[in-house]
């Protein structure tokens, strides 16, 4: 990890407060598909940095897909092509990759973001199901198109399948489909079903945990979860956590 | 150019220091540059057990600053002693380890303790708003304050800092009760007590309702509050509260601090107290001194 200065490419909104924001590098170290970064807020009253989950990246590039929120986030939302920004990355753990054959990824909202190198970097291995309130709110559809077998999920069935992720997931197993592990990120009752669903049927699990976060680096203590009992830092010990270990 | 200077007998390279529970043990920001480049690095605050902190949300942005309540999470001053202690020693730079208790024989046991390790000086953390017994309840009244820095100091074999609260009537004579209980330097201002309020969830922001307030926001506060304990005290002060920058560290110095510390900066940025170290002598040059000791309590007042 180290801090670096991009310069933005492009900035704008895909869905409603839904932003990419593209930026260039002189050179980035690889980074894993749930590691995240702490983006510098344009703005003199904001002192903190933004953590945003990397959604694409390679040597020279980066992607950050933000939803706007806050005063932070609208700062963010004001850059410009050709400003630059203070960046540190790449920060935190990632899902453990490489380490189970066929992974089932599933995303809810915002939380699809990380989910993407994730994915890709499972090599097309994977089964994703990515959940959204309706069909507005969907983010990234064709990308994950192209980086995995994508069934996209809505709540009130507005478009694909109709219901949560976990329950596209479900009906799969049904018809004989059996993931070696689970890989999701979303909002909190996602990720306490796909921890409950893991331990009914045996499966390990890994949740990427959100808090609210200080330094980022692991040094502020202010954005712990409990895992096994102990405080434990979602910037540094995780944000990526066996399902065994949170929500107990 | 000098920029080292004298605190109690220990020689600093330079007059900055990292804040006690902003930089962890080091280890994290010795990632990203050479801590050892730095004058001092004051630890996490440590009590005689292991700690886990406050649950809940800990921590809130609030306009040029933040609000915290960790709650003093810490692996204990033995697993300290054991597996950081060794580390920091070898980053070349002073340090300060900050304690803290729950009574007054935590705090003389934790100071005897650290006393016969190779700290090079010790942090009293009297002064701490997020904890439910000790912490700043030692650090608001003046006797109080001159009673648990005696306690410590008997047990101490290293010099003394008492930090201290903002969150009182009248800080100078919380200067002058650590002076009297025997500290060998003050370090102010901890955080302010403060608030944060969701109105759509009718709820405080933080987990514990109240943390404690730093950054940029409080730098005023902190300048008046280091003014008025050099003018009290004459033992050395050490300045803190929002500095981010060599020219918000001289303005402390100016103010009357041999040493300043940088706390809320290292969160927001975690190259800000390199940065600090690396623009010192700029600022020097256009302040037109050479040596950083001439500007120390050099405020021209009236």
């Amino acid at each position: 990890m180290k801090d670096y200065i991009g310069e933005v490419i492009n900035n704008r909104e895909i869905a409603k407060d839904a932003y990419l924001l593209e930026m260039s590098f002189d050179k980035l170290p690889p980074i894993k598909g749930g590691q995240f970064a702490m983006l510098e807020v344009p703005r003199d009253d904001c002192i903190l940095c933004r953590p945003l989950g990397v959604c694409m990246a390679d040597e020279t590039y980066a992607a950050f897909l933000y939803q706007l929120k806050g005063k932070g986030t609208h700062a963010l939302t004001t850059l410009e092509k050709g400003d630059e920004l203070r960046v540190v990355m790449p920060l935190g753990n990632g899902f453990p990759i490489g380490k189970y054959e066929n992974v089932a990824i599933i995303g809810g909202g915002f939380g699809v973001v990380p989910l993407y190198l994730t994915a890709a970097e499972c090599g097309g291995n994977a089964r994703i199901y990515n959940g959204f309130a309706t069909k507005k709110q969907i983010l990234l559809g064709k990308e994950f198109d192209g980086v995995g077998k994508l069934t996209v999920c809505t709540d009130d069935g507005s478009a694909g399948f109709c219901g949560f992720p976990t329950a596209a997931l479900e009906k799969d197993m049904a018809d004989g489909y059996k993931p070696d592990a689970i890989f999701c990120c979303g909002p909190e009752p996602l990720m306490k079903a796909v921890k409950r669903m893991g331990e009914a049927k045996n499966i390990p699990t890994y949740l990427s945990l959100e808090a609210r976060m200080g330094c980022g680096v692991g040094a502020c203590l202010t954005c712990t979860c409990k895992a096994d009992g102990h405080n434990k830092r979602v910037c540094k010990d995780g944000p990526v956590f066996s399902g065994k270990e949170v929500y107990q | 150019m000098k920029t080292s200077v004298n605190l109690c007998g220990i020689e600093f390279k330079n007059p900055i220091i990292t804040a006690s529970g902003t930089f962890g043990f080091g280890r994290e920001y010795n990632e990203f540059y050479d801590v050892g480049k730095l004058g001092g690095i004051s630890t996490k605050g440590l009590t005689l057990l292991p700690r886990e902190g406050n649950d809940g949300t800990r921590i809130a942005e609030t306009p040029s600053g933040i609000l915290n309540c960790v709650g003093l999470q810490n692996p204990g001053v033995e697993v300290f002693i054991e597996r950081e202690l060794p580390f920091m020693k070898g980053l070349g730079t002073v340090i300060i380890a900050n304690a803290a208790g729950s009574s007054l024989s935590d705090y003389e046991r934790i100071c005897e303790r650290l006393g016969q390790t190779d700290v090079d000086m010790i942090e009293l953390n009297i002064s701490c708003p997020n904890v439910k017994c000790g912490g700043m309840s030692y650090g608001v009244l003046p006797k109080s304050v001159e009673e648990v820095t005696a306690a410590a100091k008997k047990h101490c074999a290293k010099p003394l800092i008492v930090k201290l609260t903002p969150n009182v009537a009248d800080i100078a004579d919380n200067a002058r009760a650590a002076e009297q209980g025997g500290a060998d330097a003050v370090s102010l201002i901890n955080t302010i007590t403060g608030m944060a309020v969701d109105i759509y969830r009718r709820k405080p922001v933080l987990g514990n309702i109240t943390g404690g307030l730093s950054g940029p926001c409080v730098k005023p506060i902190a300048l008046r509050m280091v003014r008025q304990v050099y003018k009290a005290v004459k033992i050395p002060v050490i300045g803190l509260g929002g500095i981010t920058s060599a020219r918000d560290a001289l303005e402390f110095m100016l103010c009357g601090a041999t040493a300043v510390q940088i706390g809320t900066a290292n969160i927001s940025d975690p190259m800000a107290a390199e940065k600090v170290v690396n623009d010192l002598t700029k600022e020097m040059e256009k302040c037109r001194i050479t040596d950083i000791n001439a500007i120390i309590g050099a405020l021209e007042e009236g």
